[in-house]
């Protein structure tokens, strides 16, 4: 047993943070949140370069050959930066491209040249869109099954609400045949997606923990900074906590989905649970420290939040969590 | 990162597990007293006669030597089959050794370190007073230095086990003029020695583990001084420090075995004064759910601590996240089952003879070892860097 970051992992980490902090810094997310989506072209085309979309598929089907857990690396990174587009559908659209025999498809998806956004099944052949706007394939992923359509398959595409504005959603009916389908016990596409999305929910628990620490560093009330006040340094003290059982948490669920180990369906539920608590209240806290500041649109406080509300609905909501821990093997 | 065990892994495994069910003490453990003492202590002895005592303690002090990850396993499996926590061996075992290991002198180590470990003597801890709790730097239990004896005059409480223990970790002030953390020194006492007076305190679950200590002109030979006199401060810290790192290991495995046995409980009949199963219960489901969950979640971050810093000489702050965690979601699994169970319940408690013992015991949890709200300032502050 080895929970050391190996050099390429740490490379990995290093990489990534230094591409977003380039392209895709905050001032650019609130460019593309105002509608300008060239900064999402810039860090599309140095993503696929720098193979982000095939970090975890083998050599042979023209990925980078790590693993799950180097993948969650990424993309706590992606949720720490708040990052914009669908990266993550179109990394495990790529997996199902390339798996299921569409290898020009995946050529496509892993170059960059084209992306992928998700559905999640509803009811029949209902499905609600997830960041699926200006996507040229969907991923639709069953427990079971996960299947790649073109983006022409949707049909009656109805938009909806939704929380973050920089995560469209969209109800729709999918019609027509799949260009690729992976069966799970191929290659657990909805348990890798779910391991990554708490990845990005334990980046996102980290941000906001030390956009907080910081604030709490600097604001000074009654003479000194706040975070010297035990109702301030006990709230970032808790937030330390989750954020540190939401980061152990997945990478255990990452190492244990990639191994197909016995208890990988408790553990990967166990990293959605103690994630998206920690970043739901990492972000609420967040915004209770900086007060007044906290409720502007100006802070970035409320990106957060509002991501964490996106990811929520991916791959299996509470309920299914819920099953995968009450009837998990006793005694982990 | 890699959560594999390696063959070698796999067989101390298999081994310990084998060694464990074959040597366990299976008959009850007395509740308290010297039947308790004695039975703790055999655990003990016969952990030593088996080679199994002080698992990652060095071998120069005849430990084997082992990697935290073995001692982890070890502790785990104890747990799993039901064999006793560490309990009243807890202050010898887990703080007054290891903190001997990192400052004793070679002679103090030779005399305590093999009692210890053989399972010949219990050790307590004499470090709040009635008016330094979480402000342990206030202590006020005095030591005046008297040709090569120490007298001790004061008063300690909430010592757990002072009156079945054979040597106490004693922190005491002998420089009443320094600033409150440096006139401090560490000295080793000998529960013996006259002018010493116990009286047990009862506790909220009837038990009286705990007690007051009364010192009055106790004379402690200054060999018995652990690190240098008035530098206390600096080795109380690493001791607490050893507490707050695996320490909660065994607790954690018995929190799994809880929300287990809830599991099934709550299958087998309705949740107390509710009329539904309480696996049907939406709202009970989702807190064992997620109790599941954050018990799962705390082992990760125990073994990403545990092996991130064996390295190290001694455990950092991010123990006290662990200490935090683990007692707050002990007390609010206890809470569940007091929900689910009921209270007055005939069956069988996990860790107490009964459901009522083990719910009120996890009371004390928070508070022992340094309060919750203590773990957050030292969280805030060291490992946050916030300001005091």
């Amino acid at each position: 047993m080895d929970l050391t970051l190996s050099d390429d992992q740490r490379s990995i980490i290093d990489s990534v943070v230094g591409v977003i902090t380039d392209v895709m810094p905050i001032e650019k997310v609130r460019e593309v949140l105002a509608g300008n989506t060239s900064p999402l072209d810039v860090m599309w085309s140095q993503a696929a370069g720098l193979g982000w979309f095939g970090l975890g598929l083998t050599e042979e089907l023209g990925g980078t050959g790590f693993d799950l857990i180097e993948e969650a690396l990424l993309f706590k990174e992606v949720g720490r930066h708040v990052t914009p587009g669908p990266l993550l559908a179109t990394t495990l659209a790529a997996r199902v491209a390339a798996q299921g025999g569409a290898a020009e498809v995946a050529a496509k998806l892993l170059g960059g040249e084209v992306r992928a956004g998700l559905a999640v099944p509803l009811a029949g052949d209902v499905v609600r869109l997830v960041g699926a706007a200006a996507t040229d394939y969907l991923l639709v992923v069953h427990d079971t099954v996960a299947g790649l359509f073109p983006a022409s398959a949707a049909i009656d595409r109805i938009p909806l609400g939704g929380l973050d504005e920089l995560t469209s959603r969209e109800q729709a009916t999918v019609s027509g045949d799949p260009v690729a389908v992976v069966s799970a016990a191929d290659d657990p596409i909805a348990a890798r997606g779910s391991v990554l999305v708490s990845a990005m929910l334990a980046g996102i628990a980290e941000a906001t923990r030390d956009m907080s620490v910081t604030y709490a560093k600097t604001r000074e009330q009654f003479g000194s900074a706040i975070g010297a006040f035990q109702a301030v340094k006990h709230r970032c003290a808790d937030m330390a906590v989750a954020a540190a059982l939401a980061d152990a948490q997945v990478t255990f669920a990452a190492l244990s989905v990639n191994d197909f180990a016995a208890d990988a369906g408790m553990q990967a539920a166990a990293a959605r649970v103690v994630a998206e608590g920690a970043a739901l209240d990492n972000a609420r806290e967040t915004i209770q420290i900086h007060a007044g500041i906290g409720v502007t649109w100006e802070c970035d406080a409320h990106l957060y939040l509002k991501r964490v509300h996106a990811l929520r609905e991916l791959f299996g909501g509470e309920a299914a969590q819920r099953g995968s821990l009450l009837h998990a093997e006793p005694g982990n | 990162m890699d959560l594999r065990l390696s063959p070698e892994d796999v067989d101390f495994r298999q081994a310990a597990r084998d060694w464990i069910r074959e040597n366990y003490p299976t008959e009850p453990r007395p509740n308290d007293g010297p039947a308790m003492r004695e039975f703790d202590l055999e655990w003990q002895r016969r952990q030593w006669a088996g080679g199994w005592a002080g698992v990652s303690w060095p071998v120069e002090y005849q430990g084997r030597g082992l990697p935290v990850l073995h001692q982890l396993i070890w502790l785990e499996e104890c747990a799993r089959i039901g064999a006793p926590d560490i309990d009243s061996r807890f202050v010898a075992v887990n703080h007054a050794g290891p903190t001997l290991i990192a400052n004793g002198t070679q002679a103090q180590k030779a005399f305590h370190l093999p009692k210890i470990l053989r399972g010949e003597v219990l050790w307590c801890q004499g470090f709040s007073e009635p008016q330094a709790g979480s402000d342990l730097a206030s202590l006020r239990t005095v030591g005046v230095i008297d040709g090569d004896e120490l007298v001790v005059t004061g008063q300690k409480l909430w010592t757990s086990f002072a009156d079945l223990a054979d040597y106490q970790e004693l922190l005491i002030r002998t420089d009443p003029s320094a600033p409150r953390h440096k006139g401090l020194t560490w000295v080793i006492c000998d529960m013996r020695l006259p002018g010493i007076t116990i009286r047990p305190i009862k506790t909220l679950d009837g038990l009286s583990h705990f007690c007051e200590v009364f010192y009055d002109e106790v004379r402690i030979p200054l060999t018995t001084v652990v690190g240098e006199v008035n530098e206390g401060w600096r080795v109380a810290m690493s001791t607490l420090s050893f507490e707050r790192g695996t320490a909660f290991t065994h607790g954690q495995v018995q929190l799994a075995a809880i929300v287990d046995r809830l599991i099934e409980i709550a299958g087998e009949r309705p949740a107390y004064g509710r009329s539904k199963r309480g696996i049907d219960d939406d709202e009970i489901a989702g807190r064992l759910a997620t109790a599941r969950a954050e018990i799962a979640a705390l082992r990760a971050l125990t073994y990403t601590n545990a092996l991130r810093n064996q390295s190290a000489s001694q455990p950092g702050p991010e123990g006290s996240m662990v200490k935090l965690f683990y007692t707050e979601l002990r007390q609010r699994l206890m809470r569940l089952a007091m929900e689910i169970v009921g209270p007055g319940s005939t069956l069988r408690g996990i860790t107490h003879a009964t459901w009522d013992e083990d719910y009120l015991f996890s009371y004390t949890e928070t508070i022992a070892g340094g309060t919750s709200d203590i773990q957050r300032n030292i969280i805030g502050e060291r490992v946050l860097g916030l300001p005091r």
